[in-house]
């Protein structure tokens, strides 16, 4: 933990270093400016209204990116047939540009759910993998021990399958979460949705306001961080008390 | 109760059951006995539906109601050894099912993650699990393998007095002396 604090002041004294050898504030804000601003952005409604309207969404989208993928996971890998049908679909998902999916959701959808479709499809591949690859990891020789006692989807589910969906769950968290957030802020840049974290980058562009840009860019990574953490605590949880 | 009539079974072109039959009775022992790799686990297993005859058939007399000790423990090895006779028998009293652990490991070893016990202490739990599920057929892979002598006579104790009148049969390539079973012993392929 104090290892950690450290290198974290040891990072922002590089950003203050650099800020001071920029020396324009428009380009490079430094570690102090910004805190300022934030401090006084934190100080307005207007803020708050905008932070909470991109986690609500942005949240709003993981989730349901992850139920997605639960359910399609879970009938990829009963059904041959479908995972053959479905993969190929996931695999250029995940390569097609996310501003491609901005530019085409905006245009079908407007721009007050954009940031919701956008972290929903970008995590959606994320997860679909990581279940798929779960739900195929659990032990058959368990599975079987499950069948002959007779044990309930419940249990077999808790005790067979959730400790083996646990670990790529858990890597595909650490990875989606962030990049739902930044595809959504991204988002909303684009779609210049009102009352919004991306609303706000994109009036600091507007008024070359680097201060304002690295607050936001702050809000943002750290609503990320924090469902990241809130997320893989739930999943260390969902499997019970052990022992 | 378990009749098998001409089971064949191959793996990769090697024949490992051929045209065996045999009849399985109510509240009789039956040990399977024969050298690793001659198809004592392949018989449990074709008997208790887990895999396929590639020819033959197995009936039952009546509706088969199956408990089983695999060749590996399948314990959940970051519970203990008592939660992992709960969780399979929740309609037992978590009492019962500690006093009958009991009769097979220390008392200080049940409430430890399985992960902790030692092999042969494993092996009891998987017994112990399998002794006291209910149902009508009881199938024992090695029950004694990694067992010292002690134990194993503790471990052919307990299944005399637990298997009440369940057919019980126990595939090992150590029978204990003296016993009563009925003893079948496979010879490579031909019964």
């Amino acid at each position: 933990m104090k290892r950690k604090l450290v290198i974290v002041i040891g990072w922002i004294l590089v950003w203050e270093i650099l800020s001071l050898c920029i020396s324009n504030p428009v380009l490079m804000a430094g570690p102090y400016e910004t805190l300022k601003t934030l401090c006084a952005m934190a100080c307005t409604a207007e803020y708050w209204l905008s932070a909470a309207g991109t986690l609500a969404r942005a949240v709003c989208g993981i989730l349901a990116g992850f139920i997605c993928a639960a359910v399609l996971g879970w009938i990829s890998y009963r059904s041959r047939i479908f995972r053959e049908i479905t993969e190929p679909l996931f695999s250029v998902i995940k390569s097609v540009p996310v501003v491609s999916f901005i530019v085409l959701i905006l245009l079908w959808t407007g721009g007050k759910t954009l940031s919701f479709y956008i972290s929903w499809i970008v995590v959606l591949p994320l997860f679909y993998f990581s279940f798929l690859e779960g739900f195929a990891s659990a032990d058959e020789k368990y599975l079987e021990m499950a069948k002959m006692y007779r044990m309930s989807r419940a249990n077999e589910f808790r005790y067979i399958r959730y400790p083996a969906l646990y670990a790529p769950l858990c890597a595909s968290v650490k990875s989606a979460v962030g990049l739902g957030f930044k595809s959504a802020a991204a988002a909303e840049v684009i779609g210049q949705v009102k009352n919004t974290v991306g609303n706000g980058i994109y009036l600091s562009k507007v008024y070359l306001s680097a201060t304002e840009l690295f607050a936001w860019t702050i809000t943002v990574a750290v609503m990320a961080y924090g469902a990241e953490k809130i997320i893989l605590f739930l999943l260390s949880k969902a499997g019970g008390k052990q022992v | 109760m378990i009749v098998l009539e001409n089971v064949t079974k191959s793996y990769n072109g090697k024949v490992v059951l051929k045209d065996f039959s045999y009849t399985f009775e109510k509240g009789k022992i039956y040990f399977v006995k024969g050298p690793s790799g001659i198809g004592k686990t392949t018989l449990l297993r074709i008997a208790s539906g887990l895999e396929k005859p590639d020819a033959g058939r197995v009936h039952f007399r009546e509706t088969p109601e199956f408990c089983m000790m695999f060749q590996e423990d399948r314990l959940l090895e970051n519970y203990s050894a008592a939660r992992n006779l709960e969780i399979v028998m929740p309609g037992i009293d978590p009492a019962v099912i500690r006093k009958n652990l009991e009769k097979l490991i220390p008392a200080e070893e049940t409430d430890k993650p399985v992960s902790e016990l030692s092999g042969g202490t494993k092996r009891r739990v998987a017994a112990m699990r399998a002794l006291l599920f209910p149902g009508n057929i009881l199938f024992m892979d090695e029950p004694f393998a990694g067992l010292d002598e002690e134990n194993r006579h503790n471990v052919q104790r307990v299944i005399e007095e637990l298997r009440g009148q369940r057919v019980c049969v126990i595939a090992s390539h150590l029978i204990p002396e003296g016993t009563e079973a009925e003893i079948i012993e496979l010879n490579g392929g031909v019964e």
